[in-house]
């Protein structure tokens, strides 16, 4: 099920948060892939697009850049 | 086991609260970890609790944040990533220091949605065309806004939002200045979130 709606502040505040967490920071390893599946971080202007679910699941490679 | 990264620092001296945190120094940086049998916790309020001990960490310290998840297998490979990674951290923590981050939503307006569907490609070309050029314009110009306080500047590949790096004492100032913009563009609608720590500025300018 997709909520679509105009988000709070508080919101938009979460969804940043978790997104610069999965996306952004010291990338050590190009083989270190985060999905936060079933989450859907996808801004369409100021509306978000949220479904249920959210899980982080973190894989990680076998060839780690040394 | 495995050990996960969650931060990295300059070199901390010994017996500091680390927000139970394990502290591994080598040389000028230090990188806080945790030794765990599991991977983190695959929930958001998992990621949430975690950016929230981030963000009490950057309140203290110049602070680069792991990308969520990160591991290394053992003692030896962080070291061996610390001795690669020391110089492009320092440089990164020099810039970083006394700064936050703020992420500046802002939502060009799109063309009359009653306006007719374009009927022909070239048509439809021509109106990506403009869509794009309108999009470029208003991210120049939320960026000429910000530029006076702050120090870089990297519209996130989303297109829908820029992460701005500023110091702290100049987050009321560039506040005030988007404000302005945003009241003399009403119809680009902008929300702002922050400060935070410096996710998006973790990386050389090039690497990001």
């Amino acid at each position: 099920m997709t909520i679509e709606r105009i988000p709070s502040g508080e919101d938009i505040a979460l969804v940043d948060l978790v997104d610069r967490l999965i996306d952004g920071g010291v990338v050590v390893s190009g083989d270190v892939v985060l999905s936060l599946a079933g989450v859907d971080l996808v801004y369409l202007g100021l509306r978000l697009v949220l479904a249920p679910a959210g899980e982080v699941t973190v894989l990680t490679g076998r060839n780690r850049r040394r | 086991m495995m050990i996960v990264l969650h931060a990295v620092t300059r070199a901390l001296p010994d017996e500091v609260d680390t927000e139970g945190l394990l502290a591994r120094t080598k040389g000028a940086v230090t990188v806080l970890h945790e030794h765990t049998d599991t991977p983190p916790t695959p929930a958001q309020e998992a990621v949430i609790a975690h950016g929230r001990r981030i963000s009490r960490l950057a309140e203290r310290w110049a602070v680069l944040p792991m990308r969520y998840g990160t591991t290394v297998e053992s003692v030896a490979e962080l070291d061996a990533v610390m001795a690669e990674q020391t110089e492009t951290w320092q440089r990164r923590l020099s810039v970083v220091d006394g700064h936050c981050e703020l992420l500046v939503h802002v939502d060009v307006p799109r063309r009359d949605v009653a306006e007719e569907p374009a009927t022909t490609g070239r048509e439809y070309l021509l109106r990506r065309s403009e869509e794009l050029r309108r999009h470029d314009e208003v991210w120049d110009a939320v960026t000429d806004a910000a530029r006076p306080w702050s120090r870089e500047r990297r519209v996130l590949a989303d297109g829908s939002r820029m992460a701005v790096l500023v110091a702290r004492d100049q987050v009321d100032p560039l506040r005030a200045a988007l404000d302005e913009w945003a009241a003399a563009n009403p119809a680009a609608r902008m929300a702002v979130t922050g400060p935070w720590p410096p996710f998006s500025f973790c990386q050389e300018p090039s690497d990001a």
